[in-house]
């Protein structure tokens, strides 16, 4: 009797399984030895990369103003990426003279090399450029990086690209133009926006003097047209740098606006400076709850009469706002100390005492 | 006679074709995969790029929910990794689900609890919680002790006293990278329709663990290890990748996923079943159309948690059992979605792959293993085409084995040492002489097993903490 596997199989199929296991076992052969060559290649441009950076580095660290450097020239956007590299967390605007610096990175070549990336079809490419630019700090790139934040559809390179222009930037109206840039796609921006101004107010500060950029972020704060999140992203931006000159500012923002993401993100960037504002003291009597916990984790650093309203608050009905203000209390050390010690004592609110006695057990 | 004959023609045509058709969409999938995560890794921003990249007082808060259940050996250690994550505002909730060993009291050892009166901030049916604790050295951890009631009911009770609008689910026996949580709330925080991530796990058998943190990623020395590695990077880098582009993905793993707690709240949280992971993005799938939610769930394989894999036979094909107990009622309970297309490619894509080739699979394959025994004990066997099928199967799995740790070191280059990629990718090959065939007789065994709701006894290993960090072994 003839097989079933006789019957069912052809010589044909015999033929292509026969082929099928040469083709894997070739290509598992190759895969194997592609395993090999991969690492052996990452390895090896990891090693010519490595040089490449260091001797940049080297040319760009003993520059002294007035030379002209020996930088290598800029060919591929790898070798682009290399020197882009090879600024990334130097300070060698300090150290040298910056615009000799700059001019001796343009005479590599780099600019038409990342401007071509900057265009490219395969998004991987362009997110990679916009790193390498952030890296350069140079404005040169700003407005390119300008018009192609406007229309750039990829949501990681378009972080990215806001994030460079953050670090080009080469005057403080430059920083009006890239707010506007941002409202124009506003819900896009937003996950951005507290990265691209922080940085923004960095770049600016190391490049100019301190009473141009304050003037320029309190022309922000009063622009009209701000997005809310953007103002919010601001506000909290200003709080986080320390730029303790612009908390009126903040304030008088914040309650021009009215609204309450505004309200909070002031309250919450006084609170970074280590202030507190009659906005705060305001807000411990809020009706909105989130108003009111924003308040009361941003009060800490408020002089005196501050303790008596956070003890009648131990007795709120809300858990959260019980929790939240135990917690300032802890965070304010003796004088938190003082009032939870009361609460516990001489309070007929069970839940008071309770999250009182809770809180001084933290330590 | 010639019925029967018929009969078993039709029957080989069956399992070779299904054969071809599976393999034909392993080698897809892979292919698929490795397209999109050449360009998604030369995209992956470093660490210190990452906190400058996105505003980071606009992440949303993270509640990491961490459900144990005799977890004596290793939950200090997990949690002290947890703890370190670089994220903005998070908190952790470790739900001791009824342990009977001493859980709670290494909790109470290493972290100093002290009891509150908290309330649950929303309802879900739970078993009863006893006591709310939190910690004196870390604020940030919470731990309720309750009755034992599974895995789902520890997680429901997690959430129903988590304060954030995101949760993270992880097991209480893993490791996660500091990262993780930080490349996870910067997609929730770019893409507004995105309501559940999972990231990428693996196998933390044999790695260099120093301060609760893998600081190298090696391979282990067993073969039983070596081969769960290679399993899960077939399943997480080409899998979940390929499913997750093609808006089709159907799973999040339960040792890592973030998920937006509303709606999950609005599906009333986990459903108690022991794939309770799987089904809760099925029915999130559901939810989201039926209510025409516009809606992403996405794999994300920058984000690593680094986890424990039984290390022994039986633990491995209970946990198997297990899953494919999951896996069955999961579809079961959602058969709805099934080739719908008002469900979309979830419907479409995701639900007829994970039913014709994840249900049905052990089936089947188990019906191929069975008609050769069967052929051979009638004489109905050919040696040679036999042979031929038998080599070329092995060659096919061989060959998409070794192409998933390829990609892996192409993309994400986890495993530093190249002989620790030649381990896995070639003791991983062996999965095809005994063990797939023994874990294919667990999954078939479990498919008609779906009543059982026993989680099983998985047998701990506690994760060793390197002396000399970074030393030869």
């Amino acid at each position: 009797m003839e097989t079933i596997d006789g019957l069912v199989f052809p010589a044909l199929t015999l033929w292509v399984m026969h082929a099928g296991i040469y083709f894997f076992l070739a290509s598992l052969l190759a895969l194997f030895v592609g395993l090999g060559l991969h690492k052996h290649r990452v390895l090896r441009l990891k090693k010519t990369h490595t040089a490449l950076i260091t001797h940049n580095q080297e040319i760009l660290a003993s520059m002294v103003p007035g030379s002209s450097a020996n930088l290598s020239r800029v060919e591929t956007f790898e070798q682009a990426l290399c020197l882009a590299e090879a600024l990334r967390d130097q300070d060698y605007k300090v150290a040298n003279d910056w615009h000799a610096v700059q001019q001796a990175i343009i005479d590599t070549g780099i600019k038409p090399v990342l401007l071509q990336a900057m265009s490219a079809g395969d998004w991987s490419r362009r997110y990679q450029c916009m790193s390498a630019i952030h890296d350069l700090h140079m404005p040169v790139f700003f407005d390119s990086l300008l018009e192609h934040a406007l229309c750039e559809d990829n949501l990681r390179v378009y972080g990215n690209c806001l994030h460079a222009c953050s670090s080009s930037l080469g005057e403080p109206e430059d920083f009006q133009r890239l707010s506007m840039v941002m409202d124009a796609r506003p819900e896009l921006s937003a996950s951005f926006s507290e990265g691209v101004f922080r940085t923004s107010i960095r770049t600016l500060l190391a490049t100019h003097s301190i009473d141009q950029v304050h003037a320029v972020l309190a022309a922000n704060l009063e622009h009209k047209e701000t997005s809310l999140g953007n103002l919010s992203a601001l506000i909290l931006s200003i709080g986080k740098e320390h730029i303790d000159a612009l908390a009126p500012a903040i304030v008088i923002c914040a309650r021009k606006s009215g609204d309450t993401i505004i309200k909070i993100s002031a309250m919450r960037a006084l609170h970074a400076m280590g202030l507190c504002d009659d906005l705060i003291i305001e807000g411990l009597s809020s009706g909105n709850t989130i108003v009111q916990i924003a308040a009361i984790r941003s009060c800490e650093y408020h002089d005196g009469r501050i303790e008596s309203s956070l003890g009648t608050l131990m007795n709120s009905s809300s858990f959260d706002v019980r929790y939240a203000t135990a917690m300032t209390l802890r965070s304010m050390q003796e004088r938190g100390k003082r009032v939870l010690l009361e609460v516990g004592e001489n309070k007929t609110d069970p839940y008071a005492k309770t999250m009182a006695a809770f809180t001084l057990a933290l330590g | 006679m010639k019925t029967i004959a018929i009969f078993l023609i039709v029957y080989q045509v069956f399992i070779l074709l299904y054969f071809l058709l599976l393999n034909i969409t392993y080698t897809a999938i892979t292919i698929y995969a490795f397209l999109f995560i050449k360009r998604s890794s030369q995209a992956t921003p470093g660490l210190s790029r990452l906190n400058d990249l996105v505003s980071l007082s606009n992440l949303r808060p993270i509640s990491i929910l961490v459900p144990a259940y005799n977890e004596e050996l290793n939950i200090v250690n997990s949690l002290r990794g947890t703890l370190q994550l670089q994220y903005e505002e998070f908190e952790v909730i470790v739900i001791n689900d009824g342990s009977t060993d001493d859980t709670m009291k290494e909790l109470h050892q290493a972290f100093d609890l002290i009891q509150i009166d908290r309330p649950p901030k929303q309802v879900l049916e739970t078993a009863h919680v006893h006591t709310i604790l939190r910690s004196r050295s870390d604020p940030r951890l919470w731990v309720l002790d309750k009755d034992n009631g599974g895995k789902a009911d520890a997680l429901n009770a997690g959430l129903t006293y988590s304060s954030y609008p995101l949760f993270c689910a992880i097991d209480a026996d893993s490791l996660l990278e500091s990262d993780s949580l930080l490349r996870m709330g910067q997609q929730f925080l770019i893409d507004k329709e995105l309501i559940a991530a999972g990231g990428a796990v693996r196998v933390l058998n044999g790695c260099t663990v120093k301060n609760s943190q893998v600081i190298e990623a090696r391979a282990p020395k067993g073969i039983l290890g070596n081969i769960q590695i290679s399993e899960y990077l077939r399943g997480f880098m080409t899998g979940r990748v390929a499913f997750g582009e093609m808006e089709s993905l159907l799973i999040i793993s339960g040792a890592f996923g973030v998920f937006r707690k509303d709606m999950v709240m609005s599906i009333s949280g986990f459903r108690k079943t022991v794939g309770e992971d799987m089904d809760l993005v099925l029915r999130l799938h559901r939810h989201c159309v039926e209510n025409k939610i516009k809606y992403k769930v996405r794999y994300i394989p920058e984000p690593v948690c680094w986890t424990q894999v039984p290390g022994d036979l039986s633990s491995l094909l209970q946990q198997r059992n297990r899953w494919q107990r999951g896996l069955v009622d999961s579809l079961w309970h959602n058969r709805v979605m099934l080739f719908n297309p008002r469900y979309g490619k979830a419907g479409m894509i995701g639900m007829p792959y994970f039913f014709f080739v994840e249900l049905l699979g052990p089936i089947i394959e188990f019906m191929g293993y069975f008609g050769f025994v069967l052929f051979f004990l009638f004489n109905l066997l050919n040696p040679t085409y036999a042979m031929l099928f038998f080599v070329l199967s092995i060659a096919w799995g061989m060959w998409l084995n070794a192409a998933a740790v390829l990609l892996d070191n192409y993309a994400l280059h986890k495993y530093p040492r190249i002989r620790d990629s030649y381990k896995i990718a070639i003791l991983g090959t062996l999965e095809y002489l005994g063990y797939r065939q023994l874990v294919t007789v667990e999954r078939l065994i479990g498919t008609f097993q779906i009543w059982r709701s026993h989680w099983g006894v998985h047998k701990r290993e506690v994760i060793v903490e390197s002396v000399n960090a970074g030393g030869k072994p």
